[in-house]
Protein backbone atom coordinates (compact mmCIF):
# COMPACT_ATOMS: atom_id res chain seq x y z
CA UNK A 1 0.00 0.00 0.00
CA UNK A 2 1.15 3.56 -0.64
CA UNK A 3 2.08 5.73 2.32
CA UNK A 4 2.27 2.72 4.58
CA UNK A 5 3.90 3.78 7.79
CA UNK A 6 4.86 1.64 10.67
CA UNK A 7 2.14 1.65 13.26
CA UNK A 8 2.59 0.81 16.89
CA UNK A 9 1.46 -2.78 17.45
CA UNK A 10 -1.51 -2.15 19.65
CA UNK A 11 -3.92 -4.96 19.16
CA UNK A 12 -1.95 -8.14 18.80
CA UNK A 13 -4.93 -10.08 17.58
CA UNK A 14 -6.14 -9.34 14.09
CA UNK A 15 -9.40 -10.77 12.83
CA UNK A 16 -10.76 -14.17 13.85
CA UNK A 17 -12.37 -16.45 11.26
CA UNK A 18 -15.02 -18.90 12.47
CA UNK A 19 -16.35 -21.94 10.61
CA UNK A 20 -18.83 -24.54 11.80
CA UNK A 21 -22.46 -25.59 11.71
CA UNK A 22 -25.64 -24.29 13.36
CA UNK A 23 -23.78 -24.19 16.68
CA UNK A 24 -21.45 -21.52 15.31
CA UNK A 25 -24.28 -19.83 13.42
CA UNK A 26 -26.12 -19.41 16.72
CA UNK A 27 -29.35 -21.24 15.93
CA UNK A 28 -32.07 -20.49 18.44
CA UNK A 29 -30.32 -17.62 20.21
CA UNK A 30 -33.01 -15.25 18.93
CA UNK A 31 -35.34 -16.86 21.48
CA UNK A 32 -33.49 -14.82 24.13
CA UNK A 33 -34.40 -11.52 22.48
CA UNK A 34 -37.31 -9.23 23.27
CA UNK A 35 -38.34 -9.30 19.63
CA UNK A 36 -41.88 -10.13 18.64
CA UNK A 37 -43.15 -13.13 16.65
CA UNK A 38 -40.41 -15.48 17.81
CA UNK A 39 -41.12 -18.93 16.31
CA UNK A 40 -41.23 -20.87 19.59
CA UNK A 41 -43.78 -23.37 18.33
CA UNK A 42 -41.99 -24.64 15.25
CA UNK A 43 -40.68 -27.94 16.57
CA UNK A 44 -37.07 -29.06 16.34
CA UNK A 45 -36.42 -27.86 12.79
CA UNK A 46 -35.08 -24.54 11.59
CA UNK A 47 -37.95 -22.14 10.82
CA UNK A 48 -35.98 -20.17 8.23
CA UNK A 49 -39.12 -18.61 6.77
CA UNK A 50 -40.01 -17.06 10.13
CA UNK A 51 -36.59 -15.66 10.95
CA UNK A 52 -36.35 -11.90 10.44
CA UNK A 53 -33.31 -9.70 9.88
CA UNK A 54 -33.56 -8.48 13.46
CA UNK A 55 -33.60 -12.03 14.82
CA UNK A 56 -30.50 -12.81 12.77
CA UNK A 57 -28.76 -9.66 13.98
CA UNK A 58 -29.70 -10.43 17.56
CA UNK A 59 -28.29 -13.97 17.50
CA UNK A 60 -25.11 -12.62 15.92
CA UNK A 61 -24.69 -10.26 18.84
CA UNK A 62 -24.62 -13.01 21.50
CA UNK A 63 -23.14 -16.05 19.73
CA UNK A 64 -19.73 -17.26 20.87
CA UNK A 65 -17.87 -15.88 17.85
CA UNK A 66 -18.92 -12.31 18.74
CA UNK A 67 -18.14 -12.85 22.42
CA UNK A 68 -14.62 -14.04 21.60
CA UNK A 69 -13.84 -11.24 19.14
CA UNK A 70 -15.37 -8.67 21.48
CA UNK A 71 -13.07 -9.86 24.25
CA UNK A 72 -10.02 -9.27 22.09
CA UNK A 73 -11.42 -6.00 20.69
CA UNK A 74 -11.28 -7.29 17.18
CA UNK A 75 -13.62 -8.49 14.47
CA UNK A 76 -15.02 -11.88 13.58
CA UNK A 77 -15.87 -13.26 10.18
CA UNK A 78 -18.50 -15.99 9.92
CA UNK A 79 -20.52 -17.34 7.02
CA UNK A 80 -22.92 -14.72 5.69
CA UNK A 81 -26.56 -14.97 6.76
CA UNK A 82 -27.67 -15.51 3.20
CA UNK A 83 -29.35 -18.13 1.05
CA UNK A 84 -32.31 -20.43 1.60
CA UNK A 85 -31.13 -21.42 5.08
CA UNK A 86 -29.73 -17.95 5.90
CA UNK A 87 -26.21 -19.39 6.14
CA UNK A 88 -27.22 -21.79 8.91
CA UNK A 89 -25.84 -25.33 9.17
CA UNK A 90 -22.68 -26.80 7.77
CA UNK A 91 -20.06 -29.51 7.70
CA UNK A 92 -16.25 -29.56 7.73
CA UNK A 93 -16.26 -29.69 3.93
CA UNK A 94 -18.50 -26.63 3.80
CA UNK A 95 -16.30 -24.84 6.30
CA UNK A 96 -13.25 -25.26 4.09
CA UNK A 97 -15.21 -24.24 1.00
CA UNK A 98 -16.23 -21.10 2.92
CA UNK A 99 -12.62 -20.32 3.84
CA UNK A 100 -11.49 -20.87 0.23
CA UNK A 101 -14.31 -18.65 -0.94
CA UNK A 102 -13.42 -15.65 1.17
CA UNK A 103 -9.70 -15.84 0.40
CA UNK A 104 -9.64 -17.04 -3.21
CA UNK A 105 -13.00 -16.22 -4.79
CA UNK A 106 -14.49 -13.20 -3.05
CA UNK A 107 -11.01 -11.96 -2.07
CA UNK A 108 -12.34 -9.44 0.41
CA UNK A 109 -9.86 -10.65 3.01
CA UNK A 110 -6.20 -11.61 2.95
CA UNK A 111 -4.59 -14.32 5.04
CA UNK A 112 -2.70 -11.66 6.98
CA UNK A 113 -5.99 -10.08 8.11
CA UNK A 114 -6.48 -12.96 10.54
CA UNK A 115 -4.63 -14.15 13.63
CA UNK A 116 -6.88 -17.12 14.35
CA UNK A 117 -9.21 -19.57 12.68
CA UNK A 118 -11.67 -21.35 14.96
CA UNK A 119 -13.06 -24.53 13.40
CA UNK A 120 -16.09 -26.00 15.10
CA UNK A 121 -16.29 -29.66 14.10
CA UNK A 122 -19.73 -31.03 13.47
CA UNK A 123 -21.12 -34.46 12.62
CA UNK A 124 -18.51 -36.00 10.32
CA UNK A 125 -21.14 -37.72 8.24
CA UNK A 126 -22.49 -34.38 7.07
CA UNK A 127 -19.49 -34.29 4.74
CA UNK A 128 -19.60 -36.34 1.57
CA UNK A 129 -17.87 -39.71 1.13
CA UNK A 130 -15.91 -39.78 -2.13
CA UNK A 131 -15.27 -43.00 -4.05
CA UNK A 132 -14.37 -44.19 -7.52
CA UNK A 133 -16.32 -46.92 -9.28
CA UNK A 134 -15.62 -48.11 -12.81
CA UNK A 135 -13.44 -45.04 -13.42
CA UNK A 136 -16.15 -42.61 -12.35
CA UNK A 137 -15.85 -40.40 -9.25
CA UNK A 138 -18.88 -40.25 -6.95
CA UNK A 139 -19.72 -38.42 -3.78
CA UNK A 140 -22.48 -39.39 -1.43
CA UNK A 141 -23.80 -38.88 2.04
CA UNK A 142 -23.64 -42.06 4.09
CA UNK A 143 -26.61 -41.50 6.40
CA UNK A 144 -30.16 -40.47 5.60
CA UNK A 145 -30.36 -38.10 8.56
CA UNK A 146 -27.44 -36.04 7.26
CA UNK A 147 -29.22 -34.98 4.10
CA UNK A 148 -30.06 -31.31 3.78
CA UNK A 149 -33.70 -30.49 3.27
CA UNK A 150 -34.58 -29.42 -0.23
CA UNK A 151 -31.04 -29.64 -1.61
CA UNK A 152 -31.49 -31.84 -4.67
CA UNK A 153 -27.83 -32.63 -5.25
CA UNK A 154 -27.50 -33.92 -1.71
CA UNK A 155 -28.30 -37.64 -2.05
CA UNK A 156 -27.24 -41.12 -1.13
CA UNK A 157 -26.10 -43.04 -4.20
CA UNK A 158 -27.03 -46.32 -2.62
CA UNK A 159 -26.65 -48.68 -5.59
CA UNK A 160 -23.19 -47.40 -6.55
CA UNK A 161 -21.99 -47.44 -2.98
CA UNK A 162 -23.19 -51.02 -2.50
CA UNK A 163 -21.38 -52.08 -5.64
CA UNK A 164 -18.23 -50.29 -4.44
CA UNK A 165 -18.45 -52.20 -1.13
CA UNK A 166 -19.04 -55.50 -2.90
CA UNK A 167 -16.05 -55.09 -5.25
CA UNK A 168 -13.73 -54.03 -2.42
CA UNK A 169 -15.19 -56.42 0.14
CA UNK A 170 -16.04 -53.54 2.49
CA UNK A 171 -18.78 -53.59 5.09
CA UNK A 172 -20.71 -50.37 5.74
CA UNK A 173 -18.76 -50.05 9.00
CA UNK A 174 -15.53 -50.18 6.95
CA UNK A 175 -16.84 -47.35 4.79
CA UNK A 176 -17.68 -45.27 7.88
CA UNK A 177 -14.17 -45.83 9.25
CA UNK A 178 -12.57 -44.91 5.92
CA UNK A 179 -14.72 -41.77 5.82
CA UNK A 180 -13.68 -40.75 9.33
CA UNK A 181 -10.03 -41.35 8.46
CA UNK A 182 -10.38 -39.33 5.24
CA UNK A 183 -12.05 -36.46 7.06
CA UNK A 184 -9.39 -36.49 9.75
CA UNK A 185 -6.62 -36.27 7.16
CA UNK A 186 -8.48 -33.54 5.31
CA UNK A 187 -8.86 -31.56 8.52
CA UNK A 188 -5.17 -31.92 9.29
CA UNK A 189 -4.13 -30.90 5.77
CA UNK A 190 -6.31 -27.81 5.93
CA UNK A 191 -5.06 -26.84 9.37
CA UNK A 192 -1.46 -27.23 8.17
CA UNK A 193 -2.26 -25.03 5.19
CA UNK A 194 -3.54 -22.18 7.38
CA UNK A 195 -0.70 -22.56 9.86
CA UNK A 196 1.71 -22.08 6.96
CA UNK A 197 -0.18 -18.90 6.11
CA UNK A 198 0.59 -17.62 9.59
CA UNK A 199 -2.88 -18.15 11.04
CA UNK A 200 -3.19 -20.07 14.30
CA UNK A 201 -5.97 -22.65 14.44
CA UNK A 202 -8.19 -23.76 17.28
CA UNK A 203 -10.60 -26.69 17.12
CA UNK A 204 -13.94 -26.84 18.91
CA UNK A 205 -15.40 -30.31 18.85
CA UNK A 206 -19.15 -30.77 18.93
CA UNK A 207 -19.63 -34.52 18.54
CA UNK A 208 -16.24 -36.20 19.07
CA UNK A 209 -16.38 -38.01 15.73
CA UNK A 210 -12.85 -37.22 14.61
CA UNK A 211 -10.39 -36.30 17.32
CA UNK A 212 -10.98 -39.09 19.89
CA UNK A 213 -10.68 -41.74 17.18
CA UNK A 214 -7.21 -40.50 16.24
CA UNK A 215 -5.60 -40.19 19.64
CA UNK A 216 -2.38 -41.76 18.32
CA UNK A 217 -1.68 -38.39 16.70
CA UNK A 218 -0.91 -35.48 19.01
CA UNK A 219 -1.16 -32.90 16.21
CA UNK A 220 -4.39 -31.42 17.57
CA UNK A 221 -3.46 -31.51 21.26
CA UNK A 222 -2.51 -27.83 21.44
CA UNK A 223 -5.28 -26.82 19.06
CA UNK A 224 -8.22 -28.60 20.65
CA UNK A 225 -10.24 -26.27 22.88
CA UNK A 226 -11.20 -27.99 26.11
CA UNK A 227 -14.48 -26.65 27.51
CA UNK A 228 -14.44 -25.66 31.16
CA UNK A 229 -17.59 -25.35 33.23
CA UNK A 230 -18.13 -25.51 36.98
CA UNK A 231 -14.65 -26.84 37.62
CA UNK A 232 -14.95 -29.68 35.12
CA UNK A 233 -13.44 -30.12 31.67
CA UNK A 234 -15.23 -31.42 28.60
CA UNK A 235 -13.73 -32.46 25.27
CA UNK A 236 -16.87 -31.87 23.24
CA UNK A 237 -19.83 -29.48 23.26
CA UNK A 238 -22.15 -32.50 23.18
CA UNK A 239 -20.57 -33.89 26.34
CA UNK A 240 -20.85 -30.50 28.04
CA UNK A 241 -24.54 -30.27 27.15
CA UNK A 242 -25.19 -33.89 28.00
CA UNK A 243 -23.86 -33.56 31.54
CA UNK A 244 -25.34 -30.08 32.05
CA UNK A 245 -28.82 -30.45 30.62
CA UNK A 246 -29.80 -26.82 31.14
CA UNK A 247 -27.24 -25.70 28.57
CA UNK A 248 -29.68 -26.49 25.77
CA UNK A 249 -32.09 -23.75 24.70
CA UNK A 250 -35.01 -26.12 25.24
CA UNK A 251 -34.19 -26.87 28.87
CA UNK A 252 -33.00 -23.37 29.70
CA UNK A 253 -36.15 -21.71 28.37
CA UNK A 254 -38.37 -24.24 30.03
CA UNK A 255 -36.67 -24.07 33.43
CA UNK A 256 -35.71 -20.42 33.64
CA UNK A 257 -38.28 -18.66 31.47
CA UNK A 258 -41.27 -21.01 31.53
CA UNK A 259 -41.29 -21.16 27.74
CA UNK A 260 -41.82 -24.34 25.73
CA UNK A 261 -39.49 -24.64 22.77
CA UNK A 262 -37.95 -27.71 21.17
CA UNK A 263 -34.67 -26.16 20.04
CA UNK A 264 -31.82 -28.19 21.55
CA UNK A 265 -28.99 -25.98 20.32
CA UNK A 266 -26.55 -24.40 22.79
CA UNK A 267 -28.16 -21.89 25.14
CA UNK A 268 -27.00 -18.33 25.63
CA UNK A 269 -25.01 -19.47 28.67
CA UNK A 270 -23.51 -22.34 26.68
CA UNK A 271 -22.26 -19.86 24.05
CA UNK A 272 -20.66 -17.87 26.86
CA UNK A 273 -18.95 -21.03 28.18
CA UNK A 274 -17.69 -21.90 24.69
CA UNK A 275 -16.45 -18.32 24.23
CA UNK A 276 -14.68 -18.30 27.60
CA UNK A 277 -12.97 -21.58 26.76
CA UNK A 278 -11.82 -20.31 23.35
CA UNK A 279 -10.54 -17.10 24.96
CA UNK A 280 -8.63 -19.11 27.56
CA UNK A 281 -7.14 -21.33 24.89
CA UNK A 282 -6.04 -18.32 22.81
CA UNK A 283 -4.54 -16.66 25.87
CA UNK A 284 -2.58 -19.84 26.62
CA UNK A 285 -0.82 -19.34 23.31
CA UNK B 1 -33.66 -4.68 24.97
CA UNK B 2 -34.56 -4.88 21.29
CA UNK B 3 -32.35 -3.39 18.56
CA UNK B 4 -30.83 0.08 18.54
CA UNK B 5 -30.50 2.29 15.46
CA UNK B 6 -27.53 4.65 15.39
CA UNK B 7 -27.30 7.34 12.78
CA UNK B 8 -24.93 10.18 12.18
CA UNK B 9 -21.90 10.99 10.11
CA UNK B 10 -18.33 9.67 10.05
CA UNK B 11 -18.20 10.01 13.85
CA UNK B 12 -20.86 7.32 14.21
CA UNK B 13 -19.47 5.24 11.36
CA UNK B 14 -16.13 5.07 13.15
CA UNK B 15 -13.80 6.67 10.63
CA UNK B 16 -10.17 6.16 11.57
CA UNK B 17 -10.71 3.47 14.21
CA UNK B 18 -8.95 0.96 11.97
CA UNK B 19 -5.70 2.76 12.79
CA UNK B 20 -5.89 1.08 16.19
CA UNK B 21 -5.68 -2.38 14.60
CA UNK B 22 -2.67 -4.46 13.80
CA UNK B 23 -3.81 -4.71 10.18
CA UNK B 24 -1.89 -3.22 7.27
CA UNK B 25 -3.36 0.23 6.86
CA UNK B 26 -2.27 3.46 5.19
CA UNK B 27 -2.17 6.61 7.28
CA UNK B 28 -4.09 9.56 5.76
CA UNK B 29 -2.23 12.30 3.93
CA UNK B 30 -4.06 15.00 5.87
CA UNK B 31 -6.91 15.51 8.32
CA UNK B 32 -9.59 15.57 5.67
CA UNK B 33 -8.29 12.76 3.51
CA UNK B 34 -10.47 9.69 3.11
CA UNK B 35 -9.90 7.18 0.34
CA UNK B 36 -12.55 4.46 0.45
CA UNK B 37 -10.44 2.28 -1.83
CA UNK B 38 -7.78 1.97 0.85
CA UNK B 39 -10.28 0.67 3.40
CA UNK B 40 -10.95 -3.05 3.06
CA UNK B 41 -13.45 -5.34 4.78
CA UNK B 42 -11.01 -6.18 7.56
CA UNK B 43 -10.57 -2.47 8.36
CA UNK B 44 -14.31 -1.90 8.26
CA UNK B 45 -15.09 -4.82 10.50
CA UNK B 46 -12.39 -3.79 12.92
CA UNK B 47 -13.79 -0.25 13.15
CA UNK B 48 -17.24 -1.68 13.83
CA UNK B 49 -15.92 -3.48 16.91
CA UNK B 50 -14.59 -0.28 18.48
CA UNK B 51 -17.19 2.30 17.48
CA UNK B 52 -19.66 3.48 20.08
CA UNK B 53 -22.76 1.86 18.52
CA UNK B 54 -21.26 -1.62 18.99
CA UNK B 55 -20.08 -0.78 22.51
CA UNK B 56 -23.58 0.32 23.48
CA UNK B 57 -25.26 -2.67 21.80
CA UNK B 58 -22.79 -5.06 23.44
CA UNK B 59 -23.56 -3.60 26.83
CA UNK B 60 -27.26 -4.30 26.39
CA UNK B 61 -26.65 -7.70 24.74
CA UNK B 62 -28.40 -6.66 21.61
CA UNK B 63 -27.80 -5.65 18.00
CA UNK B 64 -27.30 -2.34 16.30
CA UNK B 65 -28.11 -0.90 12.89
CA UNK B 66 -25.63 1.63 11.46
CA UNK B 67 -25.52 3.20 8.02
CA UNK B 68 -23.48 1.22 5.51
CA UNK B 69 -21.24 3.93 4.09
CA UNK B 70 -19.18 6.61 5.75
CA UNK B 71 -20.20 10.23 6.25
CA UNK B 72 -23.61 11.78 6.47
CA UNK B 73 -25.96 14.47 7.60
CA UNK B 74 -29.36 14.55 9.25
CA UNK B 75 -30.91 14.33 5.76
CA UNK B 76 -29.11 11.06 5.23
CA UNK B 77 -29.77 9.84 8.76
CA UNK B 78 -33.51 10.09 8.24
CA UNK B 79 -33.24 8.52 4.79
CA UNK B 80 -31.40 5.65 6.48
CA UNK B 81 -34.10 5.15 9.08
CA UNK B 82 -36.85 5.39 6.46
CA UNK B 83 -35.04 2.81 4.37
CA UNK B 84 -34.66 0.41 7.29
CA UNK B 85 -38.39 0.57 7.98
CA UNK B 86 -39.61 0.74 4.39
CA UNK B 87 -42.31 -1.84 3.77
CA UNK B 88 -41.59 -2.55 0.13
CA UNK B 89 -38.60 -4.82 0.50
CA UNK B 90 -38.23 -5.46 -3.20
CA UNK B 91 -37.00 -2.05 -4.29
CA UNK B 92 -33.98 -0.58 -2.60
CA UNK B 93 -34.17 3.18 -2.80
CA UNK B 94 -31.00 3.91 -0.86
CA UNK B 95 -28.96 0.70 -1.15
CA UNK B 96 -25.73 2.60 -0.45
CA UNK B 97 -27.16 3.59 2.93
CA UNK B 98 -28.35 0.19 4.08
CA UNK B 99 -29.25 -3.22 2.77
CA UNK B 100 -30.97 -4.19 6.02
CA UNK B 101 -34.66 -4.15 6.91
CA UNK B 102 -36.57 -4.12 10.16
CA UNK B 103 -39.93 -3.32 11.70
CA UNK B 104 -40.73 -0.56 14.17
CA UNK B 105 -41.36 -3.14 16.85
CA UNK B 106 -37.85 -4.59 16.41
CA UNK B 107 -36.31 -1.39 17.76
CA UNK B 108 -36.20 0.10 21.26
CA UNK B 109 -33.97 3.12 20.65
CA UNK B 110 -32.86 5.46 17.91
CA UNK B 111 -29.70 7.43 18.72
CA UNK B 112 -29.19 10.39 16.41
CA UNK B 113 -25.77 12.00 16.24
CA UNK B 114 -26.20 15.45 14.76
CA UNK B 115 -23.51 16.45 12.29
CA UNK B 116 -22.62 19.80 10.71
CA UNK B 117 -25.72 21.81 9.91
CA UNK B 118 -24.69 22.93 6.43
CA UNK B 119 -24.43 19.34 5.17
CA UNK B 120 -28.23 19.27 5.03
CA UNK B 121 -30.01 20.43 1.93
CA UNK B 122 -31.44 23.93 1.87
CA UNK B 123 -34.22 24.16 -0.71
CA UNK B 124 -34.96 27.56 -2.23
CA UNK B 125 -36.60 29.11 -5.25
CA UNK B 126 -34.85 31.52 -7.59
CA UNK B 127 -36.42 32.97 -10.72
CA UNK B 128 -39.23 30.41 -10.54
CA UNK B 129 -36.82 27.47 -10.44
CA UNK B 130 -36.37 25.16 -7.43
CA UNK B 131 -32.81 24.67 -6.22
CA UNK B 132 -31.02 23.19 -3.26
CA UNK B 133 -27.52 23.36 -1.79
CA UNK B 134 -25.86 21.37 0.93
CA UNK B 135 -22.86 23.54 1.26
CA UNK B 136 -22.06 26.66 3.24
CA UNK B 137 -21.84 29.96 1.33
CA UNK B 138 -18.48 30.38 3.05
CA UNK B 139 -17.06 27.05 1.88
CA UNK B 140 -13.80 26.90 0.05
CA UNK B 141 -15.09 24.15 -2.21
CA UNK B 142 -18.15 23.32 -4.32
CA UNK B 143 -20.53 25.49 -6.29
CA UNK B 144 -22.84 27.80 -4.37
CA UNK B 145 -23.24 30.65 -6.84
CA UNK B 146 -27.00 30.12 -7.09
CA UNK B 147 -27.29 30.23 -3.33
CA UNK B 148 -25.34 33.50 -3.20
CA UNK B 149 -27.61 34.96 -5.87
CA UNK B 150 -30.70 33.87 -3.92
CA UNK B 151 -29.26 35.48 -0.79
CA UNK B 152 -28.51 38.66 -2.70
CA UNK B 153 -31.99 38.85 -4.24
CA UNK B 154 -33.56 38.39 -0.83
CA UNK B 155 -31.02 40.56 0.96
CA UNK B 156 -30.04 37.63 3.23
CA UNK B 157 -26.83 37.68 5.25
CA UNK B 158 -24.78 34.60 6.13
CA UNK B 159 -26.50 34.61 9.51
CA UNK B 160 -29.92 34.68 7.80
CA UNK B 161 -28.92 31.65 5.72
CA UNK B 162 -27.80 29.85 8.84
CA UNK B 163 -30.99 30.70 10.73
CA UNK B 164 -33.26 29.58 7.89
CA UNK B 165 -31.43 26.27 7.59
CA UNK B 166 -31.32 25.83 11.35
CA UNK B 167 -35.01 26.52 11.79
CA UNK B 168 -35.94 23.99 9.12
CA UNK B 169 -33.63 21.35 10.54
CA UNK B 170 -34.88 21.95 14.04
CA UNK B 171 -38.52 21.56 13.00
CA UNK B 172 -37.73 18.40 11.02
CA UNK B 173 -35.82 16.92 13.95
CA UNK B 174 -38.72 17.46 16.36
CA UNK B 175 -41.24 16.16 13.84
CA UNK B 176 -39.21 13.01 13.07
CA UNK B 177 -38.43 12.17 16.68
CA UNK B 178 -42.07 12.56 17.64
CA UNK B 179 -43.01 10.25 14.79
CA UNK B 180 -40.64 7.50 16.01
CA UNK B 181 -41.75 7.98 19.60
CA UNK B 182 -45.34 7.43 18.46
CA UNK B 183 -44.15 4.14 16.99
CA UNK B 184 -42.93 3.12 20.44
CA UNK B 185 -39.25 3.85 19.86
CA UNK B 186 -37.35 5.99 22.35
CA UNK B 187 -35.03 8.60 20.86
CA UNK B 188 -31.79 10.20 22.00
CA UNK B 189 -29.64 12.98 20.56
CA UNK B 190 -25.92 13.54 20.72
CA UNK B 191 -24.35 16.60 19.10
CA UNK B 192 -21.03 16.89 17.35
CA UNK B 193 -21.12 20.68 16.93
CA UNK B 194 -22.98 23.43 18.75
CA UNK B 195 -25.16 24.59 15.81
CA UNK B 196 -28.44 23.44 17.28
CA UNK B 197 -27.62 23.23 20.95
CA UNK B 198 -29.37 26.49 21.94
CA UNK B 199 -32.57 25.32 20.26
CA UNK B 200 -32.33 21.91 21.91
CA UNK B 201 -31.85 23.52 25.31
CA UNK B 202 -34.90 25.70 24.85
CA UNK B 203 -37.13 22.88 23.71
CA UNK B 204 -38.64 20.75 26.51
CA UNK B 205 -39.09 17.79 24.15
CA UNK B 206 -35.53 17.82 22.80
CA UNK B 207 -33.68 18.65 26.00
CA UNK B 208 -35.05 15.48 27.60
CA UNK B 209 -33.51 13.51 24.79
CA UNK B 210 -30.17 15.26 24.55
CA UNK B 211 -27.25 13.31 26.00
CA UNK B 212 -24.55 15.39 27.62
CA UNK B 213 -21.10 13.86 27.57
CA UNK B 214 -19.65 13.41 31.01
CA UNK B 215 -15.92 12.84 31.35
CA UNK B 216 -14.35 12.92 34.77
CA UNK B 217 -16.13 15.69 36.65
CA UNK B 218 -16.88 17.69 33.51
CA UNK B 219 -19.91 17.73 31.25
CA UNK B 220 -19.97 18.71 27.61
CA UNK B 221 -22.89 19.54 25.35
CA UNK B 222 -21.08 18.44 22.22
CA UNK B 223 -18.40 16.02 21.06
CA UNK B 224 -16.54 19.02 19.70
CA UNK B 225 -16.33 20.61 23.15
CA UNK B 226 -15.12 17.33 24.64
CA UNK B 227 -12.46 17.01 21.95
CA UNK B 228 -11.31 20.60 22.31
CA UNK B 229 -10.83 20.23 26.06
CA UNK B 230 -9.30 16.76 25.91
CA UNK B 231 -7.08 16.40 22.88
CA UNK B 232 -6.65 12.65 23.38
CA UNK B 233 -10.27 12.33 22.23
CA UNK B 234 -9.02 13.02 18.70
CA UNK B 235 -7.12 10.33 16.81
CA UNK B 236 -4.42 12.72 15.65
CA UNK B 237 -3.62 13.70 19.23
CA UNK B 238 -3.80 10.22 20.69
CA UNK B 239 -0.11 10.06 21.57
CA UNK B 240 -0.73 7.44 24.25
CA UNK B 241 -1.67 4.95 21.56
CA UNK B 242 0.34 6.03 18.57
CA UNK B 243 3.46 7.52 20.08
CA UNK B 244 4.96 10.57 18.39
CA UNK B 245 3.27 10.14 15.01
CA UNK B 246 -0.45 9.55 15.26
CA UNK B 247 -2.40 9.36 11.99
CA UNK B 248 -3.63 12.76 10.75
CA UNK B 249 -7.26 12.10 11.49
CA UNK B 250 -9.58 14.47 13.35
CA UNK B 251 -12.18 11.82 14.12
CA UNK B 252 -12.99 10.54 17.60
CA UNK B 253 -10.30 8.36 19.15
CA UNK B 254 -10.91 4.91 20.56
CA UNK B 255 -11.22 6.52 24.00
CA UNK B 256 -13.69 9.09 22.69
CA UNK B 257 -15.92 6.34 21.33
CA UNK B 258 -15.77 4.69 24.74
CA UNK B 259 -16.74 7.94 26.47
CA UNK B 260 -19.65 8.49 24.08
CA UNK B 261 -20.79 4.89 24.58
CA UNK B 262 -20.58 5.11 28.37
CA UNK B 263 -22.72 8.24 28.37
CA UNK B 264 -25.37 6.72 26.12
CA UNK B 265 -25.44 3.57 28.26
CA UNK B 266 -25.81 5.63 31.43
CA UNK B 267 -28.61 7.65 29.88
CA UNK B 268 -30.49 4.58 28.64
CA UNK B 269 -30.06 2.86 31.99
CA UNK B 270 -31.85 5.79 33.62
CA UNK B 271 -34.84 5.03 31.37
CA UNK B 272 -34.76 1.38 32.33
CA UNK B 273 -34.84 2.04 36.09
Amino acid sequence: MNNLLSIKKINEIKGILFGGCSVTWGQGLYYYSDLENLPFNCGYGFPYDRITQSMVDYKNSIRFSRLVSQHFETFEVCKKDEGALLGNGGSEDETFVFFDYIFDVEKKYKYQDFSYIIIQLTNTFRSDFYFNLDGINYKTKLHENNLYNNVKKDTIIKDKLEKFCEINNFTFKDIEDIHINNQYNKLKQNVLFYLEKGIKVKILDWTGDLLPKNKHDNFFDDKHVVLNFNGKSYDTILELMDVNKDLTIKNDLSKNYGIFCEDVHPSKECHQIIADSVIKSIKNN
Amino acid sequence: MKGIIFCGCSFTWGQGLYYYSDLDVSFPKNQYYYDRDLINDAHLNYAKTLRYPRLVANHFNTFEFVKLENGGSEDESFEFIDELFRENKLIQKFSHITKEKCEYNDIDYIIIQLSQLYRNKLYFELDGVNHFTNISPRSNYGNYETLLKWMEVNNFTYKDWENILLERQYKRLVEKLKFYEEKGIKTKIICWEKDMIHLIKNDPFLIKRHIQLGYGNEHFDTIDQLQKKHKEMVIEFDYDFFGDSPPLDHHPSKLCHKVIADNIIKNIEKDLK
